[in-house]
């Protein structure tokens, strides 16, 4: 029995009374095993609701195109679904980015690497960039020279939204902060999957507008691209980042409640446990936050709204 | 590391990733054109990706015939011309707003 196992089975850490002055009064090595410990129990799961849901939400969208173009569909009623969609798109692919589905060497692997690439197709943003800026963020969060994200931040929700907007213009370094990343770790000959992405979103976007298609291409694609872009960034950037002055291990996220809930923020209020263990699958950081709570308060991470609650 | 492109007169360094003088926002295909052996380090693809790219072809191309068919949708009685010329002016004004201030809603970027 290792140290962490024998701290979890001590009734003086089940205890919610108990828990936070029992924790105190462990060393430091013990407190890491038991952190450790209690992260584990949530690693090393397939998360296959995130393998069906990239290709389930994938099929939706590619679908809503011959639906609405031959006219059983009204575009009305499709819009809000290819928002859905391409808002949906994302996730499962961090879930590959961190390769959570399948670590290489594993007989699962090439699934962890498809449902990298093909989840993010309504994004219209390629999986190797993303991945490779990812990590970046991760190894740099909140650093204002290397995290490619940090240009999100924002004093509060509004001024978000106008970064959001003007950092996308022409002149704008929406597209700079991810090439400079990709340059300096030597990694610039995969902005060719970028380019690609770029030359089928514009070819598909001019080719339909040039057949009559214009309101389906800008309804279906090029509207909920940008709308997704900007929820996503939100909770998935802004939110559980703010204020993002603190650089270290336990300071460089924090933990909120959500005013629309947990499936509606994408599960970013926990973003606290994603940033100490990426290989904990989506679905289960609430758990695992819940479980971690009193050692995440002692280490002085930001709980949020959480802190009162048990 | 210091490299010299040899299809254009601009200065690459490796280590900072950046190219000098660079202000647009299209350095993403500008950097991976001229840093990838692979590819060719032409001037020509650099120019049709800058070009293809650009706010101007992106106004003419997709801003304009959207903007016709919303012209038509909702029926606007148009004096002269058709939808798709007025709907070309404006992709095309939009277009050229873009590739001169740099944003497509007059607000510049800081």
């Amino acid at each position: 029995m290792d140290l962490g196992e024998a701290l979890m089975n001590n009734p003086a850490m089940t205890n919610p009374a108990m828990t936070k002055e029992a924790l105190k009064a462990l060393s430091p090595d013990a407190l890491d095993a038991l952190e450790r410990k209690i992260a584990g129990k949530y690693m090393h799961r397939i998360p296959w609701g995130a393998v069906a849901w990239a290709f389930s939400n994938l099929m939706v969208w590619l679908s809503l195109w011959p639906l609405v173009l031959f006219d059983y569909l009204p575009i009305w009623a499709a819009f809000p679904i290819a928002v859905l969609n391409v808002a949906l798109s994302y996730l499962p692919s961090h879930e590959a980015q961190h390769s959570i589905i399948a670590r290489e060497g594993h007989p699962l692997r090439w699934l962890n690497e498809l449902v990298g690439h093909v989840s993010v197709i309504p994004f219209a943003q390629p999986y190797r960039v993303l991945k490779n800026t990812h990590m970046e963020h991760h190894a740099h969060s909140n650093n204002p020279e290397l995290d490619p994200d940090y240009a999100v931040h924002a004093k509060d929700d509004w001024d978000f939204l106008k970064n959001s907007i003007l950092r996308r213009q022409p002149a704008g370094p929406a597209q700079k902060a991810y090439g400079d990343t990709m340059a300096r770790i030597g990694k610039s000959h995969m902005l060719i999957d970028a380019l690609l992405f770029n030359l089928v979103f514009i070819g598909v976007l001019f080719t339909m507008a040039w057949t009559g298609h214009a309101i389906e291409a800008a309804l279906l694609w090029w509207l909920p691209k940008h709308i997704a872009q900007t929820y996503i960034q939100y909770y998935l950037s802004w939110a559980p980042h703010h204020p993002g002055n603190r650089q270290e291990r336990y300071g460089q996220t924090r933990g909120f409640k959500s005013k629309v809930g947990n499936l509606l923020s994408m599960g970013m209020q926990y973003h606290i446990v994603h940033h100490l263990y990426p290989r904990i699958p989506l679905s289960s950081t609430p758990a695992a936050f819940h479980d971690l709570k009193p050692i995440l308060e002692i280490r002085g991470c930001d709980v949020g709204g959480w802190a009162e609650t048990t | 590391m210091r490299t010299r492109s040899r299809c254009a007169d601009t200065e690459y360094s490796s280590k900072k990733g950046l190219i000098k003088g660079q202000k647009s926002s299209y350095n993403l295909d500008q950097r991976f054109i001229f840093t990838n052996p692979y590819f060719g380090c032409t001037m020509q693809i650099f120019n049709f990706v800058k070009v293809l790219f650009s706010p101007i072809v992106f106004g003419l191309g997709f801003i304009g015939p959207l903007s016709a068919e919303i012209i038509a949708a909702l029926a606007v009685p148009l004096t002269i011309g058709t939808p798709l010329h007025w709907g070309l002016l404006i992709g095309g004004l939009l277009g050229l707003m873009a590739q001169v201030r740099g944003s497509w809603i007059w607000v510049k970027p800081s």
